[in-house]
């Protein structure tokens, strides 16, 4: 708020285009309007456009991940959570853990560890987005938003793009933290691309899964819980260490549960391996969760949007 | 790690029990910034109630739960093959050393909780101490386990020193040797978190 500056000056240019419209529906009092300097680029009032179109919803949603994303900037606890903690986790992994693991396994584990980091970056992230949901709900956003002008799913969509924007950041900052541990994109930038797509579908899905969640139920422990899920999760997955050091019966639930399937699809797609198959797993869990959650999170956000 | 002749389960209780330490102390913080939040500090301050109660209460509440997650994870390491194989006083230190340093960082929590201005900071600002000295420490992987230059940091940090002394506790060799660096370093955290709390506490209106 300190850099908002509230300056309050005659704005001749849109008096001009105020009196010159005859769309505008508050004529002259445009210019005694007052206007914030503002690094978010809101669309002037002649500017308007019919509400339910795609080019309104488009254009709102990115306004919307905007406005979240510069949140998220200046906020030092979401920067320490979504930067810091995954990159710091990765080194320290690495430092305490690959030695003996290595020495178990004989192979290094680099290639399942920094997905697996990334991807639990990825996910303990979104709980940041389902918390500030709430918070709008309860502040009243939500429902200023509904009767504002705007694409009334714009408030969503824009999360969810200010969601994919902050788990490419993440991950990225965990691959190149790997890079200095060993970690390699044997593809190069296609593979990259593709690792990226693979974890933020994924991200996506659970964030719409964490969304949902946190719409639905009544008590705001949803960060702890997700902290807690996605620690326990940590665990047990292919990347922490390999599939063959758990006990024989919990195996398949470790190979086939979803972070496992998307590590190794990141590791296949890092190493140039047979990818196929973990893709395949991967996408089927992405849309289950997808299926299940989206329902739910667009009738939560419904109530909490209009109950209020 | 049982190839290394290490029987892992009663290597790593030490840390998993300081580990629910650090939990405690996460949750004092949150209670203490939720207290003063809410205007639970200020609506104690101005009733007829002893200066000391506030925070003697959290104070409580932090050993009760220290109490109850310390059971919890003996409990869990028992199921693991975790056991004392000391005498009946070799064990009533192992548990009290755990709680001292439970309610010791809940204190530290405490103070930080009570100048902090938002309950999300807080526990995100404690998660990195525990990170960085929960991993780079003697507790999950013993000293050589690390590469050369980290080995005098995980060697000579607090929780290293604190578990090793649980370990030999709950073997029932406590030696002076190991014991008298944590005990050091108990007593330097005691030293600034009650000098912190006493600030605090005789600062009283600059933080309510």
């Amino acid at each position: 708020m300190t850099r908002t500056r509230l300056i309050r000056r005659r704005n001749d240019k849109a008096r001009r285009r105020a009196t010159d419209s005859t769309r505008m529906p508050f004529g002259s009092e445009v210019a005694d309007v007052v206007t914030y300097e503002s690094p978010l680029n809101f669309p002037t009032r002649d500017r308007w456009r019919p509400e339910p179109t795609v080019q309104d919803l488009s254009h709102d949603s990115v306004l919307q991940a905007q406005r979240i994303l510069l949140k998220w900037s200046r906020d030092p606890v979401t920067l320490l959570q979504s930067l810091l903690f995954p990159a710091l986790t990765v080194l320290l992994f690495w430092l305490v853990l690959d030695s003996s693991v290595s020495e178990h396994s004989g192979t290094s584990n680099t290639f399942g560890m920094v997905p697996m980091v990334a991807l639990v970056g990825a996910m303990s992230g979104s709980s940041i987005s389902a918390l500030g949901l709430r918070r709008e709900q309860t502040t009243g956003l939500l429902s200023k938003m509904w009767t504002l002008p705007t694409h009334r799913a714009s408030a969503m969509t824009g999360r969810l793009l200010a969601e994919s924007v902050r788990i490419v950041i993440t991950v990225s900052a965990v691959l190149l933290v790997g890079m200095v541990i060993g970690f390699r994109i044997h593809s190069g930038l296609p593979g990259y691309l593709g690792i990226i797509a693979v974890a933020t579908g994924f991200g996506l899905s659970f964030s719409m899964m964490i969304t949902a969640l946190a719409l639905m139920s009544r008590d705001s422990h949803i960060v702890e819980w997700t902290a807690i899920g996605t620690q326990l999760a940590m665990f047990f997955n292919t990347g922490f260490v390999p599939a063959d050091s758990y006990p024989a019966w919990l195996r398949p639930a470790i190979e086939y549960q979803p972070m496992s399937c998307t590590i190794d699809t990141i590791r296949a797609l890092a190493t140039e391996g047979p990818v196929a198959r973990p893709m395949l797993l991967t996408l089927a869990w992405s849309a289950a969760l997808l299926i299940v959650f989206t329902g739910p999170t667009l009738v939560g956000y419904r109530r909490a949007a209009t109950l209020n | 790690m049982a190839d290394h002749g290490i029987d892992y389960a009663q290597f790593l209780m030490p840390i998993i029990v300081l580990q629910t330490a650090a939990f405690t102390a996460v949750a004092a913080a949150q209670r203490a910034t939720l207290d003063k939040m809410r205007g639970m500090t200020r609506r104690l301050s101005a009733m007829p109630v002893h200066a000391l109660v506030p925070v003697s209460a959290r104070m409580s509440t932090a050993a009760v739960r220290s109490m109850v997650s310390i059971c919890a994870a003996l409990l869990f390491g028992y199921l693991l093959g975790f056991s004392f194989n000391g005498g009946a006083l070799d064990t009533i230190a192992f548990v009290g050393f755990s709680l001292l340093v439970g309610l010791l960082l809940a204190l530290g929590a405490d103070c930080l909780g009570m100048t902090a201005h938002g309950v999300e900071s807080t526990s995100q600002l404690l998660v990195l101490p525990q990170l960085v000295l929960g991993l780079v420490s003697t507790g999950f992987v013993p000293e050589s386990g690390f590469p050369e230059w980290a080995r005098p940091f995980a060697r000579n940090q607090p929780v290293s020193h604190f578990s090793s002394t649980m370990r030999e506790l709950a073997d029932g060799n406590p030696t002076l040797q190991t014991a008298l660096p944590a005990l050091i370093w108990l007593a330097g955290l005691a030293l600034v978190f009650l000098l912190w709390a006493h600030h605090i506490q005789t600062h009283r209106r600059n933080y309510l």
